[in-house]
């Protein structure tokens, strides 16, 4: 039987595994994504806000988490547009200002906002997570004077007149890690707070929903895939949600075709001791 | 410079400052929040002058291993380049937003670290049959709460059969969220408790050097 066995050698894997990525790339199935509860909870959060409301957007977004955390963010802020809400944009990671700038928003239907009246880009904050946002949180005009793109002061940003400190905002969207900001605007402000995380991370932050820390997450590629659906735009989610289905069915195929083998192994060994 | 210097004086200063956020945390003092929010900003500069000593320290590092030609020593001296083309590029002008350093940053940084996370998905495929093996009862639960909540998560699951996300997210509601629960009050506790040791001084990790590293 042993020779019939192909993940032996792992390049076999590895082709099927493109193959299996690719064909619904190329060919989408369409198949379709039920609407897990975290999501619809972050739906929900974000569709009470009344026009106009401020949010504060912080995030880890780098070119190296692009494929978990993009998609969830595009769907965030395209809802946030489309909803006709003022988006504060922060970044925890160096090149967040800049891939916010060059990747992020020319993908969105902005629905005529403006800049610096709609939205702002307030740059790259040092100290992440815990003491970035702390300082954001608290004290933001004492760590940051001007915007990222237009070097303009604060007090000129029709969107920034009145800020001072998270108070003021109606909702925090924070990308990334969920306990940081928990910890650090939740806990101090009480304000709705919604995450997008990395996919594996999802189930260890359920017990943040479940006491209400968190009023909704969207989990990696599949809760963007959601998201997307329920804001009514195809984006990478949903583009990439057959792709997806297709790895994870192919990994559970793989530990079930691991274990019939190992169990074939473990009795032929017996049987020859025997 | 002396021992007291070196690890006394951080420690004190260290000891202090937790005590003041905690103490501010709790008791509602303009005073109190006026003078944390200033020490929370000095954070942030702290931060950012971290960033510059990695700098030092990471061109000093791959200097002193091209210098000695220590093993796959071109590698170093392509990070240095690298890295130097990058912050040369970048300070040009309008730092972050010259066209030079925005080609490099969207054609070849953008795309080699999405290769480097997608990659994963090749570790993860060739490990999950290796590392689910049904060796003896708990492993196998462990296998059967996989699958389960794999075929949850692909939205194909509920395709083939719509008892998967019924089970899986049930998994992930019930015994999950009470194992995470648990992992979340532990680590909880624990910081509470290495919070508590560096305070008092008896945790002395985070000194570093000679005199720290040494816990009582």
């Amino acid at each position: 039987m042993s020779k019939y066995v192909i993940w032996k050698d792992h390049r076999w894997v590895y082709l099927l595994l493109i193959v299996v990525v690719s064909w619904p790339l190329l060919s989408p199935i369409g198949l379709p994504v039920p609407v897990t509860p975290s999501t619809k909870m972050a739906f929900d959060t974000v569709e009470k806000l009344p026009p106009g409301s401020l949010v504060a957007m912080s995030s880890i977004l780098s070119g190296g988490n692009w494929p978990d955390l993009g998609p969830p963010e595009v769907a965030f802020v395209q809802h946030l547009f489309k909803k006709k809400l003022k988006i504060v944009f922060i970044g925890e990671v160096d090149e967040t200002p800049t891939i916010t700038e060059t990747t992020l928003l020319p993908r969105i239907n902005k629905y005529g906002a403006q800049y610096g009246v709609d939205y702002v880009n307030l740059g790259y904050i040092a100290g992440a997570p815990d003491v970035a946002e702390a300082a954001f949180a608290t004290s933001l005009r004492k760590v940051i004077s001007v915007d990222y793109v237009t070097k303009k002061p604060l007090d000129d940003l029709p969107i920034m007149k009145g800020v001072n400190t998270l108070a003021d905002f109606k909702l925090a969207i924070h990308i990334g890690m969920a306990e940081d900001p928990v910890r650090q605007f939740y806990t101090p402000f009480k304000i709705p707070l919604l995450v997008g995380v990395y996919g594996m991370m999802g189930p260890h932050y359920i017990p943040y929903l479940d006491t209400g820390q968190l009023s909704g997450m969207i989990v990696g590629l599949r809760g963007a895939a959601e998201y997307e659906y329920l804001v009514g735009f195809v984006g990478e989610g949903l583009q990439g949600a057959d792709a997806l289905s297709m790895t994870h069915l192919l990994v559970a195929v793989f530990v079930v075709l691991g274990n019939v083998y190992y169990l074939y192994q473990t009795r032929d060994r017996t049987r020859k001791e025997k | 410079m002396s021992i007291f210097y070196k690890a006394q004086v951080p420690l004190y200063i260290a000891s202090f400052l937790a005590v003041f956020l905690i103490v501010e945390f709790f008791i509602d003092l303009p005073i109190l929040k006026s003078m944390s929010s200033e020490l929370q900003s000095w954070g942030v500069v702290v931060a950012a002058f971290a960033l510059g000593l990695g700098v030092i320290t990471v061109t000093r590092n791959n200097y002193g291993i091209i210098k000695r030609r220590e093993g796959n020593w071109p590698y170093f001296l392509w990070c240095l380049v690298v890295m130097f083309v990058m912050i040369g590029t970048g300070l040009i002008g309008d730092i972050g937003k010259h066209p030079s350093f925005l080609w490099l940053y969207n054609n070849a940084f953008t795309h080699l670290s999405s290769t480097m996370y997608s990659i994963l998905a090749f570790f993860i495929t060739t490990a999950a049959y290796r590392a689910f093996r049904a060796r003896n009862v708990d492993a196998a639960l462990v296998l059967i709460a996989g699958v389960f909540v794999i075929m949850t998560i692909a939205p194909i699951g509920a395709v083939i059969w719509l008892g998967f996300p019924t089970i899986g997210q049930w998994f992930l509601d019930i015994p999950n969220m009470a194992g995470m629960r648990g992992i979340i009050i532990g680590i909880g506790l624990g910081v509470l408790a290495l919070g508590v040791r560096t305070i008092l001084g008896y945790e002395r990790a985070h000194l570093g050097g000679p005199g720290g590293g040494q816990q009582a």
